[in-house]
Formats: structure tokens, sequence, C-alpha cells
């Protein structure tokens, strides 16, 4: 269709070689984390349920920062604040307008969109540290603006998820219930299973992104402004983007927050959310896709799991460890959970032999192997 | 000379006319004209320092010249915004590669046919119909190119930790993804052995003539130079001194100054 396809005369190799084959180990990995995640909340009791669907919407927020942050390169220190603003926002359209709660969701993220936007406006001209200290305001500022604002907001006590319900007294606002319409589950259990799907959703979008002309662009973006503008991407527009939809999907994860507690406190959106997920990006593996799921799933497993059991007299000491599991964390893998993963099938593709690279591709050639030299001596005309 | 293409009888496809380019108190190019025909094969000369490579970001709109002007087919390329200079069909390499680390060789070549498909986060976010079709158009557009320039091979490969003139060719292939008419090459041959340089000037005349291409090159290797170039321009310290085929530039005297110190 080019004058590049019309000249080539022979089919070239396939360029991935490796994911064309039938990847079996993955298979069996996939369903494995599949059956746990299914059965997962029918053997668990009822808070626990809601602990996981807090992690997903940790694991939402912070797939929304990834891209931000991993992929363009864009630090933001704020993402707890428009946690927040999705999770108010949920809580006034249900309680005081009325919407639908799914309608709902999708408008905290619209909202946060616009949000978004603008402050990648002001990003433009900041960068690095600048940002991160512009965004650390943004979030700094978020609580007191909500109490400052008591009257819609509810202030410092908060505000519950109510709609107007049924009842033996009449017609009465009461918290809403996400009750499951085919009976057998529990409200938890049911509720456990709609946020998983929403998340697999979020993640599934957050690969396409990736994987395609607009990912590449992310990257290009961050790596090299230059050579991203000479090819003919609008550094700006790609950058205000990202942060909108990266805003968005920190909206869409405080949706989830508000709606698996049936309400809102601006206790909840503190300076330590924006960390939590940063947190969680890091563990994980920046620039990776599931990254940010890893990492939630190891704050959450932390936090909700592991600091609980801990004797009575650590417990004060809970977030001296987690800084301590962190430190240690990123001088054993600088990159996260993914990244660790990632260097020990590396180490083992090195392992099995310079002849299995012949083929060219594979993570092996991250060393130099003989075979980019022979492609570089080799004519052009061969 | 400097003045001869004032006739009118054929408009280049490059057209730079008294350029002047600051920096403070120093000037980088000082009211510079040439054009480039159609199909020829330019190269930039001269001394470091001349204001080569500075001409080059003008075209490419990194730099905003003070003043003069800059038409590529017709367009005035000072008003075209700098991301949409690849659509309008130039393309160009680095002097120092700006090539993106993060991405595979295969992605890093895909960025450069940026320009020349659609869809933004939405589009890509519900993989709706025209993105995976376009995807999978440009991934065989870029592996075209890598095998055209023997790079097949380490498609999959992080771009990070490749040899310098593998990495040299990797910028070419994201040039040609492009499918510009316009191709600018910033010191191509630097970091060559010898035999690879007789090879890349070999494979410059190819492209230029299966691709179609214009090429405007910046280089120091002479011999490469003289033997695929259809013109030369010389400039040194911001102005052109000489420009003509390589014959005739060779024997300038002025060039031959510029190059070897004026004689005493």
């Amino acid at each position: 269709m080019s004058e590049l396809t019309a000249a080539t005369s022979e089919p070239h190799p396939d360029p991935r070689p490796r994911s064309r084959r039938l990847p079996i180990g993955r298979i069996v990995a996939a369903s494995i984390v599949g059956v746990v995640l299914v059965g997962l909340p029918l053997e668990s009791p009822p808070f626990r349920n809601e602990q996981f669907v807090g992690w997903m919407a940790i694991a939402i927020a912070a797939s929304g920062l990834n891209l931000l942050t991993g992929y363009n390169g864009q630090i933001s220190v704020g993402h707890g604040a428009l946690y927040g603003i999705g999770a108010y926002s949920v809580a006034l359209l249900i309680t005081d307008v009325g919407v639908p709660v799914w309608i709902a969701v999708a408008l905290a993220g619209v909202i946060c969109f616009v949000v978004g936007v603008a402050i990648g406006l002001p990003a433009l001209r900041i960068k690095g540290l600048y940002l991160a200290l512009v965004t650390l305001a943004v979030a700094t500022l978020f609580p007191l603006l909500v109490e400052q604002f008591s009257s819609v907001t509810g202030g410092g006590s908060g505000l519950s998820i109510t709609s107007p319900q049924e009842t033996a007294r009449g017609v009465v606002d009461r918290p809403i219930q996400l009750t499951s319409p085919f009976g057998a589950l529990a409200p938890d259990q049911w509720k456990y299973y709609v946020f998983l799907a929403l998340t697999v959703v979020v993640f599934v979008v957050t690969r396409n992104i990736v994987r395609s002309r607009t990912g590449r662009s992310l990257v290009a973006v961050r790596d090299n402004e230059t050579a991203a503008e000479v090819s003919g991407i609008h550094v700006a527009r790609v950058k205000i983007l990202t942060f909108g939809v990266s805003a968005a999907m920190a909206g869409v994860g405080g949706a989830v927050f508000a709606l698996n507690n049936v309400r809102v406190n601006p206790s909840s959106f503190t300076i330590a959310v924006s960390i939590y997920f940063l947190i969680a990006v890091v563990v994980g593996g920046a620039a990776s896709v599931i990254g940010p799921a890893i990492g939630a799933v190891a704050y959450g497993v932390f936090v909700d799991v592991v600091s609980p059991e801990l004797p009575e007299r650590l417990q004060p000491a809970t977030p001296v460890i987690l800084g301590g599991l962190l430190i240690v964390l990123m001088l054993v893998a600088p990159g996260g959970i993914v990244g660790w993963w990632r260097m020990l099938v590396a180490k083992r593709a090195a392992r099995r032999g310079a002849g299995a690279a012949a083929d060219g591709a594979g993570p092996a050639s991250v060393t130099r192997k003989p075979s980019s030299r022979s492609t570089d001596a080799r004519s052009p005309e061969a | 000379m400097r003045r001869e293409r004032q006739d009118g009888e054929r408009v280049g496809v490059l057209e730079v006319t008294d350029v002047g380019v600051r920096f403070g108190g120093v000037i980088a190019l000082d009211s510079l004209s040439f054009s480039i025909d159609d199909g020829q094969i330019c190269a930039l000369i001269g001394p470091n320092g001349a204001g080569k490579t500075t001409l080059f970001n003008v075209v490419s709109r990194i730099y905003q010249p003070s003043s003069g002007r800059v038409r590529f087919d017709g367009h005035d390329l000072l008003a075209v915004a700098p991301h949409r200079i690849a659509e309008l069909g130039i393309g160009r390499t680095f002097q120092n590669l700006a090539l993106v680390p993060g991405l595979s060789v295969l992605d890093n070549v895909m960025v450069g046919g940026h320009a020349r498909s659609r869809g933004g986060f939405w589009a890509a976010a519900l993989r709706l119909p025209p993105v995976p079709s376009q995807e999978r158009a440009l991934r065989a557009t870029a592996m075209d190119a890598l095998e055209r320039l023997s790079l097949a091979q380490i498609a999959t490969s992080p771009c990070a930790g490749l040899p310098y003139g593998t990495l040299k060719r990797i910028e070419l292939a994201r040039a040609l993804v492009g499918r510009p008419r316009l191709l600018m090459l910033d010191e191509p041959a630097s970091g060559l052995t010898h035999g690879e340089v007789d090879e890349l000037g070999e494979l410059i005349r190819r492209l230029r003539d299966e691709l179609e291409l214009t090429v405007l090159l910046v280089e120091h290797h002479m011999s490469m130079v003289m033997a695929i170039s259809d013109r030369v321009v010389v400039m040194d310290l911001g102005s052109k001194i000489a420009e003509g085929t390589p014959a005739q530039v060779r024997e300038d005297p002025r060039v031959i100054a510029a190059y070897l110190g004026a004689p005493a």
C-alpha cells in the first residue's frame, strides 16, 4: 500500500515469533489467576470482600497514575485529590441529583477528565520536581476545600450516599445498596464481582492504549520530546490528554471507593492517598500495564491482612515497617515486582544459550549479542 | 551565484531564503539562501559551527529563525506547527540520535509513522475498527523499512544497548516510515567504518531512487559527499560560501580557504 511495501518483494519474518507460539505457561498462569479471582469472594467473609473492592479502587487509580507517570513521564502527587473528586462526584450525583449509580460513575470519570486537563495545562510549562510540587499542592488543598464548602460536601463529618427507598414507613432516604439481581449472591459478593468486572475493563482499556499509536506517542514524549515532535506527535496535546485520561481513571477509582464504603469523608482523601498510589505504581512496576494492580494488591495485603496480625506493640510502627519494606524492595528490585520478574525471565532466556537467540527476538538481546553486530556489518545489498 | 534562482523558471522542493538565526549575540545563520530540486541529493558541508545543524533545526521547526523564509513544496514552513512537518513529508535523523530508549526497535520505527496514521486515546482504548487494521499496516510498513536496512532480526529488541551504527540505521528507518518527500540526514556516516560509509552512500542513492526522495545531507565524510551528491552547498560561519556540483565546489578557492585556512 505504500512505496515501502511495494518495493520489497520477499515476505518479512514474523516480528514476534515468541508471542505467536502457543504460550502454555501464560495460559496456565492466567487460568490460575482467573480461578482465584472468581473463587475468592465465595470463600471470604464479607468484610474481606469489601477490602478486596478497596484494593480494586486503588488498582484503578494507580493504573491511571501509571499511564501519566510511568508511560508519559509526568509526575503527579495529586491523584489522591482526583480520587476524592471522583468519590464526591459519585456521592453528590447519587444523593443530591438522583443519578443512577453507573451513570454517576461514568460522570465522575468525565468530571475528573476535565479537572485533569485543567491541571495538565500548567503542567506543560512545569516539569519534574516542580510539577510534583504543584500536584502536591492540589492534594493538600482538596480535603481543606471539602471542609470549607461543608454545605455541599457535609464537611468533616462526610456524606452518606443515599437514595429514596421504599420502606414500611413510606419512601425514606437510605444508604444505597448494590444487591445482586440474581439473588444467590450476598451483597458483598455481588459488589466484588461487579467491581472486578469494572477493574478488568479499565485494565484492558489501559492495555489497548499502551499497545497503540497513542501508547507509543506517550513513551516517545516521555523519552524524547524532539524526536516525538519531528515524527509528527503533538507533544502538548499528548501531555494534556494523558493528564485528563489519567485523572478520569483516578476518578473512577474514587467512585468505586465511595460506592464500596457507601459514604465519603475528607479524611479518606489526604495526601497520604496520593502517596499510596505512587507506592502501588512503584512496587508493582512503573510502565507495565499489570504493575499497578500487583502493587495495589501488595499494598492491600500489607495494610489489611499482614498489619492487623502484627503484635499489639508493633501496631503503631506499621508505617515504619512499610517504609522499611519499600526501601528493601527498591534495593532488590528497582523496577518493581514486574521489573524483577522480567529480569528473571531475561536471565533465564540468556542462560538457555546464544543459539536460541539467533532468531533475534526475545529479551536476551538486551545485552549486545553477536547477531546485531553481524547485522551491522552485512551489506544492505545482500 | 547567490541570486541565480531568481529567474523563477524552476522552483525547488525546499527553498531557503535569507534565513537568519541568532542566539543572543551569536549569529548562527546569516541570511542563508539555497534551494533543492526534486529528486536531488544535496549535501550541506562546512567546518564545525558553520550552522548546518541549525539549518536542519529551522526546517524541522525546532528553531524559529529571526528572519527569512522557508518554503517546502509550496507551503510556508514557518507558518506550520512543528508536529505537522512530518505530515507535509519531511523526515530527518539527528546528529546525536533521538531515539526512544523505552521502546523496542520496531516500536521506535512505528513512531515514525505517527503522522501517517490516525486514532487517539478513545479509538485506541476501545480498539475501534480503523485502529487494529491501521496498526497492522503500520507494523508491516515498519518491518519493510527495517528489512530494507537489514534490521529485521532485531525488531523486537529494546533500543538500549544496541551499537551506535545500528541505532543510526534505526533512526533512518523511522524517518522512512513517515514516507517523506524530503529526507534530511544529519551526519549519517559518523561513527561508521570505511566500508560501512561506502555502503551507506550506496544505500542513500538507492533509497532516493526507489522511494523518489529528495535528500538533504550534512556530512563530514568528503569521499561519500563527493560520490553521491548532485549538488553541494558549502557553509562557513553561518553563511553560504559556495554552491555547485561536487567538481565545481572542490575547485572553489573559497572552499579550499575555509577548509585549509586562507593562505598567508
